[in-house]
């Protein structure tokens, strides 16, 4: 059965999920990190709010950090929330009541963002590993690719040149489709070209630039 | 700014601060600033303090806000500002968002649109250069947030000692924990007594609200209504204990 394996089954599960994600818009590791916060958090908020160990963490690290806080209120379970903030506000008032306010300081990370920087290094990793693979260069071609940051840590990461060079290269022609599409939308806001149509791609330009530079939050 | 969303008197007054701020800022070493002039007033400060959020939040949010859509239209006027963005190649992530929000005006995204052509040229100069992709760094957003926050927190510390503005500050949602912290590094006495034992009633009363919304999700009390601040209590917790 091992003479029989195909390559494509000694990939791993990281590996199809970003094949898949590249047919999203935007940074695909942006987009997969979103739905590993959002699949945390649920978990955490459905199994976990009265787990003794997860209670002591969130009430060290005061809860969420505030781009996990702001998810949390976007999708979470307001149950759960109320249970956990319950906690964490209680602490807060017994060490006001002792008048310290030493203990109203963040004693640990917020856990969410641990847990996102494990994924945020396999997703990196996988794509390191696969940089030669034609079906996954195939889809980063075809993709908007990745964000400024991501693909920053990935440049640092890759030892080889010519796959350094070429991630480089995609990420140009990238660069200068927004940057056309920019100033295509900035000419038809003039007096002169006002009756020429807006693109949906120059329509969304600005969007497109500020997710490259800063990526998709979460 | 949107409509029913204008600048008042001290907004204005604190945005054109901050913009004839924005050279001393890149030549300042931090720790060294000097004495700022003051733009809120106390009446000012009194109005900031009815709204139902952190008063330093509402400071910094609409100060940051009303920057940013004077920026947007006038950056090129702001020569110092437009250099120090593309420095640091853009704003970071947090701030991004009050531009992603500015550029839903159509005439503000024009001004989006020419700052991050720019932008997105300098990504791509510094990648042929170098062989390698820069860093979003030192957002210059992000310094004039920490001038404007330890200007609202230190006006609100020194109006504590105030007799009259405690009975405003005891009727208000007071402030949110990061700011507290910082706040309470400045008092010490009676105004840090007053701060501290103030917010323990404050958290009383969102302690009561949370214990009522956990309870009314009882199968036993369902039945029983919520009330507004009720139903509002998970995210007003989270909202206090992060920042607005």
């Amino acid at each position: 059965m091992t003479v029989a394996r195909s390559h494509r089954q000694e990939k791993s599960s990281p590996y199809f999920e970003l094949l898949e994600s590249f047919k999203l818009k935007g940074c695909p590791v942006c987009a997969l990190l979103a739905k590993t916060v959002q699949g945390y958090l649920a978990n955490l908020l459905y199994e976990n709010v009265n787990d003794a160990g997860v209670r002591l963490h969130l009430r060290q690290s005061l809860g969420f950090c505030r781009d996990h806080a702001s998810t949390l209120m976007k999708n979470g379970d307001p149950l759960g929330i109320a249970i956990i903030y319950l906690d964490i506000l209680q602490n807060v008032h017994h060490e006001l009541s002792k008048e310290n306010s030493e203990s109203l300081s963040l004693r640990l990370e917020c856990p969410t963002c641990t847990y996102r920087r494990q994924f945020e290094r396999t997703y990196l990793e996988v794509l390191a590993d696969y940089l030669h693979d034609k079906e996954l260069e195939r889809a980063l071609d075809d993709s908007e690719g990745l964000c400024l940051d991501h693909l920053r840590q990935l440049v640092d990461h890759v030892q080889d040149d010519s796959a350094k060079n070429n991630l480089l290269s995609i990420h140009e022609r990238g660069l200068d489709t927004t940057r056309k599409n920019l100033s295509e939308f900035v000419r038809k806001q003039g007096v002169r070209f006002r009756n020429e149509i807006v693109s949906p791609a120059e329509e969304a330009a600005c969007q497109r630039a500020i997710d490259f530079l800063v990526g998709k939050s979460n | 700014m949107p409509a029913g969303n204008r600048l008042s008197g001290w907004e204005e007054q604190l945005i054109h601060g901050l913009i004839a701020l924005i050279p001393r800022l890149s030549e300042e070493p931090k720790g060294e600033r000097k004495e700022r002039q003051k733009f809120v007033g106390y009446d000012d400060l009194l109005k900031v303090l009815r709204e139902p959020e952190c008063p330093a939040c509402f400071i910094v949010r609409r100060s940051l806000q009303g920057f940013l859509s004077v920026a947007l239209l006038e950056e090129l006027a702001v020569p110092e500002f437009r250099e120090r963005l593309r420095m640091s190649f853009g704003y970071c992530r947090q701030h991004s968002e009050y531009v992603r929000v500015a550029s839903r005006n159509w005439l503000r995204k024009m001004g989006v649109a020419i700052v991050y052509e720019d932008l997105l040229g300098r990504v791509q100069d510094y990648m042929k250069k170098y062989h390698a992709v820069p860093v979003v760094s030192d957002c210059p957003l992000c310094g004039l947030q920490e001038e404007v926050e330890s200007y609202a927190v230190q006006i609100i510390a020194d109006y504590c000692n105030d007799s009259e503005f405690q009975d405003h500050y005891e009727a208000s949602s007071g402030v949110c924990l990061p700011h507290l912290r910082d706040i309470l590094k400045l008092l010490n006495g009676e105004a840090r007594r007053f701060v501290m034992k103030s917010h323990v009633g404050k958290l009383e009363i969102r302690l009561g609200h949370l214990q009522e919304f956990i309870r009314k999700h009882d199968y036993r009390f369902t039945h029983e209504k919520m009330t507004e601040q009720e139903a509002a209590s998970p995210r007003n917790a989270v909202r206090f204990v992060v920042g607005s």
